[in-house]
């Protein structure tokens, strides 16, 4: 074991008294950060080259004859750091002052106030008083630099990061920094915009509120919002995010640090595809073909019943979800008993969790003893960093759990082919959206016209929801707990950041009761963190695996034993 | 300079009251006569000097530094000076202030698209008009806010609109009285 | 024939009589008749149990058998409201504390808070909040004494009261715009400065209230009626009050002289003169008298702070802690974000606890606060002294008449948001 084999060296550094071990060749602000200390900083960024120019994470090393920068020191053996000498702080507060010194006093109309470097490290580093009102300088300002990013020049403190954002990650090189000096700025290069898939992440690097999103512009303040570590369902890259929510309405979300999975970054679609979760294409009300309306539940009384928990008014004549159930689980019974279980198939468009899945399987294989099981899974584009072709949340996971066509059972083509010819009488599309964005409108449409019954179990409005025969409706990724499994074979946690409409269950309680209905005695309720033990059971790689140590981060499968 | 422990003196008491407390009855007596006959002059001679105050016909006189219910400074050009910067929201110890922030193409790039008090809760504490940067949410000195519903007790931004003249008082108060 | 409950014969006294407990010996025939003592509930809703408590009386005939005390009545949660907010945002609540004098709580909690973060308001601030405290403190004395005269039937002397109280309130109105939920004070100083004539207002309007007060006396004081009723009731051995662990008035009436004030200085108290009055026989007119002796001390320790006040700034200069004046947050860069932080997070105090006592209205107030370093307190108990004296009230009454509770039970002055937090 030597250094050339790829080992490191340990090395040991004092710092404030308290001695760390680190490896050689790692910078002394890493270090510090990994260790606790809090050490302040602009330019620097974990996963960006090192800038070194904001002179911010300037510390005392014993024996050096100035102040030297953190981020740009490795560390050495025998290293001894002060971070709260006396010319420490004195070298913070003149950093500070003269970053300041130029800032316009924006801060009531600052998206970032609250998650502001500058006014974190103002106050806990900076002077108290200010020493000057003269007037800043101008710039441009709420500029749209990019069709999703906001720019305001003169908030920017010139720390460089988004520069290396677009040089180093995205690639794309949009960001540049013009003139010298105190006469620098940042700006596009030949009026080019800043247009690239992950085009926000500059707004999550910048410190200050120079880079914003424009989709979170002017929202809402970050003092409100309730945040929540969960994972994004757009794709199956399954970027490590947090939910930022209010009043159960989701703000804004941001992606979060996984070096397995995303390192700090997120691209822009999955950032912004989170409006179906509470726009009006979201289904909020179970319906059955043909039913007439049940009598509205009178209100008696100062609490008024017509109104849910976020005050949209309820429909009191619908079908309830449990009477949905019911009416599915009837189709379904009717048509094995008439035409056997091959006259009914599944379809599951895998956005559910891994618990979900596991419910919907057995259900499928024990209480339908059905061979027709298939996955629908919509492709898009992809790229070779992180935008994955299989544009939903657990495909892989489906897979590990062997949703898929039983002995003799068909494919989606197979079993689109034997709707349309009338083989198959009812089919259970759970997320019929993604039906009809993998197999196409073309091959959808005749194949429903000549079912029995159509039964969707969707969470938005698509081409079928108005032709279901029963229609019960889901919840979405925000209102669930659960792990998913990324297309790496990552299982990650999901945690629910909002109630789902009034009435809504999780999709693995509707399983759950479908199971009940069909065997006509009750089960017990669905508990992700008890179905996940059989998941981890179920699934030879995931053996080992255990809900408590999932985490924020998840773990790989394989690395339970 | 101390503190001095005394004993209360009651050892007259009784005595003072007198034979049959007679002497008693006749100084409440005068005490309540001299309370009468003032306030009876003063009735007639048109200055009232009786502690009552013939509300709503008269009101109080309030000081400057009354706080009655927040409201929003309107500017001369009949907008809000608030910025909806969300401070006062924050601060509020009830949860009565209520605001959605939007974006604005006049200069200042930001104002509140709607912004709600809900008056039932509110306690006229003041602490939303210490934590405003803007000087836009000031105490009035109206405390009359009563409505028939619910509903109707929470006031928006255009109930809540007052023009800076007429706050010009309290304005003035803040400026003086926030200094250090 | 020497029993102080007189019929109205010309006895002089020149001596204050020795309290007389008056058991009502149980007489051989009443022994005979077969008996139950009647079941009295008294309260919540009383017209003389303000401040919405219940005792339980069992009475035989006139004599009370035994009472038991039920408090609660206005519970509404201070603690659990303190903690979900920031440290800050805990001043409103300390008003509806004890609600007749709602400055010496925010002082009290202030002062707590201060000595958690290890700071110390600067000497104008500390000036104004020992005026801004006895201004309550006469406030809280004068609804004491008004509402005992009033539920013992005087209700002339109850307006005289209230409206001496009207006087004090319109001295709150001058601090800080509220007459009742003031609100004033702030962790490291005041919510403002007074006005440049709050010198010759607080005179003037003082000195009203001490007319009035002075007619209140005369009303009152050598009535036999009122000394009827308040002479020799309601009395506990000064050793059974200091168990019980009350304080204030109420047992420095009893002969113990223990004030806050004089006990553990705080603010400037240790700078100016002033008595702490103190009774001897522990009845409710040894509470009334040491109440209103109070009134007269809080007025002239009022009267010496405007007169030696000196001038200077009433916020700690600390910008973590206090914001900065409005006319800085418009054009400086640091201050307005300063502004921001302590809005948005509040000060955070070092983890660590604290205990501060003032001398409220009915006695020793405390606050017990522990800070875990973040914004938002993990506990903030007040020392309630109405919870305390309110023990007292079941050992006064039990063996006495029925009407002794009004009188005692106003001596006491149990405030229900004081008690009952």
């Amino acid at each position: 074991m030597t250094e050339r084999d790829g080992f490191k060296k340990p090395v040991k550094v004092v710092i404030d008294g308290r001695e760390i071990v680190a490896e050689a060749g790692e910078m002394l602000l890493q270090v510090a950060l990994d260790n606790g200390v809090e050490i302040p900083h602009y330019c620097y960024h974990p996963k960006l080259s090192i800038d070194g120019s904001c002179r911010m994470c300037q510390v005392k090393i014993e024996k050096a004859p100035k102040l030297a920068i953190s981020c740009n020191t490795p560390v050495a053996d025998g290293m001894v750091v002060d971070t709260k000498a006396g010319e420490v702080v004195e070298a913070r507060k003149a950093v500070m002052e003269l970053l300041l010194l130029n800032h316009p006093l924006d801060c009531p109309i600052c998206d970032q106030a609250g998650e502001c470097y500058l006014q974190d490290y103002s106050f806990g580093h900076g002077r108290s008083e200010a020493r000057t009102t003269s007037p800043r300088r101008k710039g441009v300002k709420r500029h749209p630099i990019g069709p999703r990013v906001v720019f305001d020049q003169e908030r920017c403190i010139l720390c460089r990061r988004c520069v290396r954002f677009t040089h180093e990650i995205s690639k794309t090189d949009e960001l540049r920094v013009f003139g010298a000096g105190d006469r620098s700025r940042i700006a596009t290069s030949q009026d080019r915009p800043l247009d690239n898939p992950y085009s926000i992440n500059v707004a999550d690097v910048c410190p200050v509120g120079a880079l914003l999103s424009a989709d979170f512009h002017h929202k809402r303040r970050v003092w409100f919002l309730e945040e929540t570590e969960t994972v994004c369902p757009t794709c199956s890259n399954g970027c490590n995010v947090k939910i930022g929510a209010f009043r159960n309405r989701i703000e804004r979300l941001v992606p979060r640090r996984n070096d397995e999975v995303n390192d700090t970054w997120m691209c822009d679609h999955g950032r912004l595809n989170y409006a179906f979760v509470q726009d009006e294409t979201r289904l909020r009300e179970p319906a059955i073909a043909g039913r007439e309306a049940r009598e509205p539940v009178p209100v008696a009384g100062p609490i008024d019943y017509t109104r849910d928990s976020d005050g949209r008014e309820v429909r009191a004549s619908g079908p309830s979800v449990d009477e949905a159930i019911a009416a599915a689980a009837a189709s379904l019974r009717a048509a094995v008993a008439t035409y056997g279980a091959t006259s009914v198939a599944v379809v599951l468009t895998p956005t559910l969790t891994n618990e979900e899945t596991l419910l919907l399987a057995r259900l499928v294989r024990e209480e339908l003893k059905t061979p027709h099981f298939a996955l629908a899974v919509p492709l898009g584009l992809s790229d070779d960093f992180l935008i994955k072709p299989e544009k939903v949340a657990n495909a892989r996971g489906a897979r590990d759990l062997g949703v898929g066509p039983g002995d003799g059972g068909k494919d989606l083509a197979g079993i689109l082919a034997a709707c349309a010819s009338g083989e198959i009488k009812v089919l259970w599309v759970v997320g019929s959206d993604g039906l009809v964005a993998a197999a196409g409108l073309d091959a959808v449409e005749p194949a429903v016209a000549n079912l029995e019954a159509l039964l969707l179990q969707d969470t938005n409005r698509s081409a079928l929801t108005d032709r279901a025969t029963v229609l019960v409706p889901g919840c979405t990724w925000a209102e669930k707990d659960g792990s998913m499994t990324n297309h790496a074979g990552r299982v990650q946690r999901i945690r629910p950041a909002l109630r789902p409409p009034t009435g809504l269950v999780a999709d693995g309680e509707i399983f759950a009761r479908m199971a009940s209905a069909l065997r006509g005695e009750a089960g017990a309720p669905f508990e992700p963190r008890v179905a996940f033990a059989e998941v981890a059971k179920a699934v030879p790689s995931y053996v080992g695996l255990e809900w408590a140590r999932l985490g924020s981060r998840g773990l790989a499968a394989g690395q339970g034993a | 300079m101390a503190a001095r422990v005394v004993t209360v003196d009651r050892r007259s008491l009784r005595a003072r009251g007198g034979a049959f407390g007679a002497r008693a009855f006749a100084k409440g007596l005068s005490v309540t006569w001299k309370h009468f006959s003032r306030n009876l002059m003063g009735w007639v001679r048109g200055k009232p000097t009786v502690a009552t105050v013939m509300f709503p016909e008269e009101d109080v006189v309030k000081p400057a530094a009354f706080r009655g219910m927040p409201v929003l400074v309107q500017m001369d050009d009949g907008k809000e000076r608030c910025v909806a910067c969300g401070l006062c929201e924050w601060a509020c110890p009830v949860d009565c202030i209520s605001i959605d922030p939007a974006e604005t193409p006049d200069p200042i790039e930001r104002h509140p698209l709607r912004f709600d008090i809900d008056m039932g809760r509110c306690m006229f504490c003041g602490l939303c008009e210490e934590a405003c940067p803007e000087e836009a949410i000031v105490m009035s000195d109206r405390v009359e806010i009563s409505a028939f519903s619910r509903g109707g007790i929470v006031w928006n931004k255009e109930d809540l609109l007052v023009p800076q003249d007429q706050l010009a008082r309290r304005l003035d108060w803040i400026r003086r009285s926030y200094e250090r | 024939m020497s029993d102080t409950h007189g019929h109205g014969h010309a006895h002089v006294e020149e001596e204050t009589p020795a309290p007389k407990v008056r058991p009502i010996e149980p007489t051989e025939d009443s022994l005979d008749l077969p008996f139950e003592p009647m079941e009295l509930k008294m309260g919540p809703s009383h017209p003389a149990t303000h401040g919405t408590v219940r005792i339980l009386l069992k009475l035989d005939g006139e004599r009370i058998v035994n009472a038991e005390v039920e408090v609660g009545y206005l519970h509404r949660g201070f603690e659990k409201e303190c903690e979900s907010g920031l440290w800050y945002q805990a001043f409103p609540y300390t008003d509806r504390l004890n609600y007749v004098s709602p400055l010496i709580n925010n002082v009290g909690y202030a002062l707590a808070c201060e000595k958690l973060l290890g700071i110390e308001a600067p000497e104008r601030c500390q000036w104004l909040r020992v005026i801004a405290s006895e201004v309550s403190r006469m406030s809280d004395h004068y609804t004491c004494l008004g509402a005992c005269s009033l539920e013992l039937g005087a209700f002339t002397a109850f307006l005289y009261a209230v409206e001496a109280r009207e006087q004090l309130w319109d001295l709150h109105d001058a601090l800080c715009g509220a007459r009742v939920t003031t609100n004033y004070v702030r962790i490291g100083g005041l919510s403002m400065d007074v006005g440049r004539d709050f010198r010759e207002l607080a005179k003037e309007r003082l000195a009203a209230a001490g007319k009035l007060q002075q007619d209140l006396e005369d009303l009152l004081l050598s009535n036999p009626i009122f000394l009827d009723r308040m002479e020799g009731t309601g009395v506990l051995a000064k050793e059974k009050l200091v168990q019980l662990g009350v304080t204030g008035p109420l047992l420095r009436a009893a002969g113990v002289p223990y004030d806050v004030r004089r006990a553990q200085p705080y603010l400037v108290y240790d700078r100016i003169d002033f008595d702490v009055p103190i009774g001897e026989a522990g009845d409710n007119l040894d509470r009334f008298l040491v109440r209103i002796e109070e009134l007269k001390q809080s007025r002239r320790m009022i009267e010496q702070c405007v007169d030696r006040m000196p001038e200077g700034p009433v916020d700690v200069d600390d910008p973590h802690v206090r914001l900065a004046g409005k006319g800085r947050v418009f054009e400086r860069m640091e201050e307005l974000i300063a502004q921001f932080k302590i809005v948005t997070e509040g000060p955070k105090p070092p983890v660590g606890e604290v205990y501060q006592a003032v001398e409220g209205g009915n006695g020793e107030l405390g606050f017990y606060l522990v800070s875990d370093g973040t914004g938002r307190p993990v506990k903030c108990r007040p020392r309630s002294p109405s919870f305390s004296n309110t023990q007292a009230l079941s050992p006064m009454i039990e063996g006495s008449m029925l009407a002794d509770v009004i009188p005692t039970f106003d001596m006491i002055n149990m405030i229900g948001g004081e008690c009952d937090r």
